[in-house]
């Protein structure tokens, strides 16, 4: 019987391969925005968010195309500027594997004497899709996903143009690569794979060679194409027009003269970095050894048969776009040599080992071809395929957690939300994230956000303009005019002008603010402040895995190396900001219940900064202070009344005002056997802070103890009058209940033997 | 439906339906099951965490749904606490507020209404806490103006700047793409035919495109 002409329609769709492609994709698009990061998210994350949602230029090399394309997607009325950003980079995941789906039909297509399986190949993209670092670059604000994007993109022109459709597909490839440039500068890198496909690729290529090509033709394929590859590139343009415009939120390097440009462009910033990889020859094998064993378990080791398979078939069947893609891993692995936890750089060698990886398994497929019918191999594909999903999906699923969550927001909300009305809030590594809070959020927009290393980089740094920060004084030449920016010492006549004008400082340490202005000295050199910057990121590593006796022994060398030997201002103030430093990790340790550790690093800290002639701490005094009620609070829960009771004469003596300190210096010495003095403690305890209801209690407790219990109730009658007139209701309801249970003896229990006088002592 | 319909435009029109749909149930769910913690934190007197909850359940915000709500009770829950004399919690619950619907902006800012009714009692406690209680109220009023005219800028204005940009940018994009394809139509000729009507007026998209992307971006 014919087909109804709607099921013919239903038929048709189904057999084209390409919906199939293209639904899949949508499908993996769909799990990615499902696991995507829902606000700024990290690192990267929140500048790039800024500068889409304001053009504005990001660090080297800027991203130009990122910030104009994903411009687009901010419009969208749905959900935060942060999440729109994620809801990006999860869609060119999609379109990423829909083009190489497309490329690798194309190459099944083309081979018409050993053509590999359509389904197999297409059976390893749901393992390309679900590995782990290219579901990472998926589902965050970061310019990876598009940058697969485009490298794909280019493949397909270039095979395009071998397969004889028009020249015009390398025209478009080069227009395209220039395009691609602005998104992610290293893809310039790949120049040399650009340039083996066009001297040696062509119609109906096969193998290496010039194939009797004129050296006209070749000319002018290169004129043509650098032509449009610069048409292109221009979009850096952004960079020169925009970088002039005082407002921006963030104009990294100011790239507003061709100079400044070049520097920015070429990443000049970690020329070192790069040059010191490419030059590490003695640890040669130790990275290669690291890359290939990344790679591989990447793709499961069982995979690597398969990828030499891939790399054979390639090689023998189409020469010149193996060398291009073993071209392509080369110069990555050469440029990204020391960047080895850096997973996303390597993500253009991965993707070429999945290339490889995809073939062999295509070529597999027509082998066994020869054994099995057509419909039991594409059953094959197809189980392989819900392996690929079953085995991947519910861990990176269950992983999403470790995007998705608001901690980039919340951070740093409360102390931001907190601080003083137009604080100037220095800030330095986390930088992004609070310039994220400030602009795409606008959470305080009377606190002015400075980063604080570039107050004394002219070359980093833009220029400081009332536009950009309405609330701060900039400093004024004698003629009034506001002073350049790389004015000798800038830093310091920037902190007294604001000093002067009565801001509060504040500076931003280890995700904590502290205030910062009783520290500064008008006279003081702030130059020292960037020195500080390597030390937070080279000791933050450890402080975020955990290893918290690292990262205090690196940032104590740190101040040792660095600052104490050199600096003589900053050898005063060095302690102080060794404190602040390490108090979140003190806090964040103790918190956990980890006392002996946080003696550790407290003790450690005491022995460094404690001068030997006064055996008093080198702080300033709030500074010294809370470092000292640390140190007794902690002796203190451990029961270790004895060293406590040291440890609080000394915070006493450092403020005599707290009665806090009392209180515990009074249990302590109560527990040491030392009746008179605990009560000695408590009741000057009681004299300085009168209307707290819990030294007064401690007190009637120790008297009613150590004394009597009439003592206590005429000393409880007394304070109950006094709560009552102070209008203290809560303090005197708690006082007098305590007075009840002080006048009436507990009944005797019926079950259980009358405890012992000296147990009842001891209860109370 | 019958077999003349286009099967791309099926497909893509299909698809476009199913990503609705998946979003709309991914930013409900989100924002609803936001709601609800919020709802109970509030229950427990637990201000902060709703503050945090409300936050991020306008964080899924959509022109309908629990965002929408979420946005309503935080407003609400800021007003009650003012009426209880809690200045510092509804200044928080008030900046959240704030700062949730910024971040959802878009072409346009959502519920602006909400906004113009935060600032002026945000811009008010700011004043009083950096010249203290015994300030006199005039100088109370006039300090806080001016934290009134930083908090009433709208950060989602002068968009239309950005869309030109934007738009600029794809233009000359397109375009060269277009004309790449006219210009090279043959396999290996790099010669390209001259003097096509096609390519004059794609030349003209071009060079309007680019002219409009720099200007844009001056002025956005």
């Amino acid at each position: 019987m014919a087909l109804a002409p709607k099921n013919q329609f239903r038929l048709a769709t189904l057999k084209e391969p390409n919906y199939l492609l293209f639904l899949f994709s949508l499908a993996v698009s769909m799990f990615y925005v499902i696991c995507a990061t829902p606000a700024v998210g990290w690192r990267d994350g929140p500048e790039l968010v800024v500068t889409a949602t304001y053009l504005d230029i990001a660090h080297p090399a800027g991203f130009p195309t990122y910030n104009l394309l994903t411009k687009i997607i901010t419009w969208l009325p749905l959900g935060s500027l942060g999440f729109r950003l994620s809801m990006f980079s999860a869609l060119a995941g999609g379109a990423t594997i829909f083009v190489l789906g497309l490329w690798l039909k194309k190459i099944h297509l083309l081979d018409s004497h050993t053509p590999p399986s359509l389904p197999w190949l297409w059976a390893a993209l749901p393992f390309l899709a679900l590995a782990r670092p290219f579901w990472a670059a998926s589902v965050e604000v970061e310019v990876y996903s598009l940058n697969l994007f485009f490298i794909v993109a280019l493949l397909y022109c270039a095979t395009c143009w071998f397969v004889g459709q028009s020249i015009g597909w390398l025209m478009a490839g080069g227009f395209l690569y220039g395009i691609s440039c602005g998104n992610h500068a290293a893809l310039a890198l790949y120049l040399p794979v650009l340039i083996l496909l066009t001297v040696w690729g062509g119609p109906s290529f096969s193998k290496l060679g010039l194939r009797n090509k004129s050296n006209y033709t070749i000319w002018m394929r290169i004129l043509i194409l650098a032509g449009l590859f610069l048409v292109g590139v221009s979009v850096y343009l952004l960079l020169i027009v925009r970088s002039n415009l005082d407002y921006l939120p963030i104009n990294f390097g100011q790239p507003n003269n061709w100079e400044s440009f070049f520097y920015h462009v070429s990443d000049a910033k970690d020329r070192n970095v790069h040059a010191s990889g490419i030059l590490a020859f003695g640890k040669l094998f130790f990275y290669l050894g690291f890359h290939f064993r990344n790679l591989t378990s990447w793709l499961f080791w069982p995979a690597t048969p398969f990828v030499l398979a891939g790399l054979i078939y390639l090689w023998r069947r189409y020469q010149i776009l193996s060398v291009a893609l073993i071209t392509l891993i080369m110069i990555n692995m050469g440029f990204f040599f020391y960047w080895i936890d850096g997973v996303s750089a390597f993500l253009p060698s991965f993707l070429a080992w999945f290339i490889f990886l995809s073939l062999g398994l295509g070529q597999f497929g027509r082998w066994l071809g020869r054994f099995f019918s057509a419909r039991r191999s594409i059953t094959a594909a197809g189980a392989l395929i819900l392996v690929g999903l079953i085995s991947l999906g519910p861990s990176r699923f269950y992983e999403r957690e470790i995007k998705a969550g608001f901690m980039a927001t919340e951070l740093f909300w409360s102390d931001f939300a907190s601080l003083p009305p137009e604080t100037v809030l220095l800030h330095s590594s986390n930088w992004f994230s609070a310039v994220a809070l400030q602009t795409i959020y606008s959470v305080r927009p009377d606190v002015s956000l400075i980063n604080w290393p570039w107050l004394d980089d002219t070359r980093n740094s833009p220029t400081f303009s009332k536009q950009k920060f309405p609330m701060i004084a900039l400093p004024l030449a004698a003629d009034g005019q506001p002073l350049s920016h790389s004015t000798p010492g800038y830093s310091s006549l920037f902190l007294k002008a604001n000093l002067d004008a009565n801001k509060p400082i504040y500076i931003q340490f280890s995700n904590e603010a502290f205030f910062l202005s009783p520290y500064i000295k008008p006279e003081l050199n702030f130059r020292w402040l960037g020195q500080i910057l390597p030390n937070e990121l080279t000791s933050q590593d450890a402080y975020q895995t955990g290893d918290f006796e690292a990262y205090l022994n690196q940032t104590a060398t740190y101040f040792d190396d660095l600052a104490l030997g050199n600096d003589p201002p900053l050898a005063q103030k060095a302690p102080a900001y060794l404190f602040y430093i390490v108090r979140p990790v003190l806090e964040f340790v103790n918190g956990q219940g980890n006392y002996q550790l946080a003696e550790k690093i407290i003790r450690r800290f005491f022995e460094r900064f404690t001068d030997p002639s006064t055996g008093r701490l080198m702080l300033p005094y709030d500074a010294a202070l809370n470092a000292q009620a640390f140190i007794s609070e902690l002796l203190f829960r451990q029961h270790r009344f004895d060293e406590a009771t040291l440890e609080l004469k000394k915070l006493i003596e450092l403020d005599p005002s707290n009665a806090y300190s009392y209180l515990l210096l009074g249990i302590s010495l109560a527990s040491q056997g030392d009746h008179q003095s605990a009560l000695d403690a408590l009741l000057t305890a009681s004299k300085k802070d009168p209307n707290n209801p819990q030294i007064t209690i401690k007190y009637a407790n120790y008297l009613a103890k150590y004394h009597s219990i009439q003592i206590a109730v005429d000393f409880l009658n007394e304070k109950i009058n006094y709560f009552k007139r102070h209008g203290l209701t809560n303090a005197a309801l708690t006082t007098e209940l305590f007075q009840v249970c002080l006048l009436v003896p507990p009944e005797e229990p019926s079950q259980f033997p009358a405890p012992a006088l000296s147990e009842t002592n001891q209860v109370f | 439906m019958n077999a003349k319909i286009n099967p791309k435009a099926f497909v893509l029109a299909l698809s476009a339906l199913i990503l609705l749909v998946f979003l709309a149930i991914l930013f409900e769910t989100r924002a609803f099951s936001e709601l609800k913690q919020a709802r109970t934190a509030v229950a427990a007197g637990n201000f902060e965490a709703a503050d945090r909850h409300y936050f991020q359940a306008i964080n899924w915000y959509a022109p309908w749904g629990s965002s929408q709500t979420a946005a309503e009770e935080l407003y609400q829950m800021g007003l009650a606490h003012l009426r209880e004399g809690r200045k510092q919690e509804s200044f928080h619950s008030f900046l959240r507020l704030r700062s949730a619907l910024i971040a959802a902006r878009s072409f346009y800012l959502p519920r602006p209404d909400l906004i113009e009714a935060i600032n002026p009692f945000l811009a008010l406690f700011l004043a009083e806490n950096k010249l203290g209680p015994k300030a006199d109220h005039q100088a109370i009023t006039s300090e806080a103006a001016v934290y009134l005219n930083l908090y009433d800028q709208d950060p989602s204005s002068n968009q239309r700047w950005y869309f030109l940009a934007v738009l600029g940018f794809l233009l000359w994009i397109g375009a060269g793409f277009r004309l790449i394809f006219i210009y090279f139509k043959n396999p290996n000729i790099c010669t390209p035919p001259l003097g096509l009507r096609s390519m004059n007026v794609w030349a003209f998209v071009f060079i309007y495109g680019y002219a409009m992307w720099i200007f844009a971006m001056k002025m956005a």
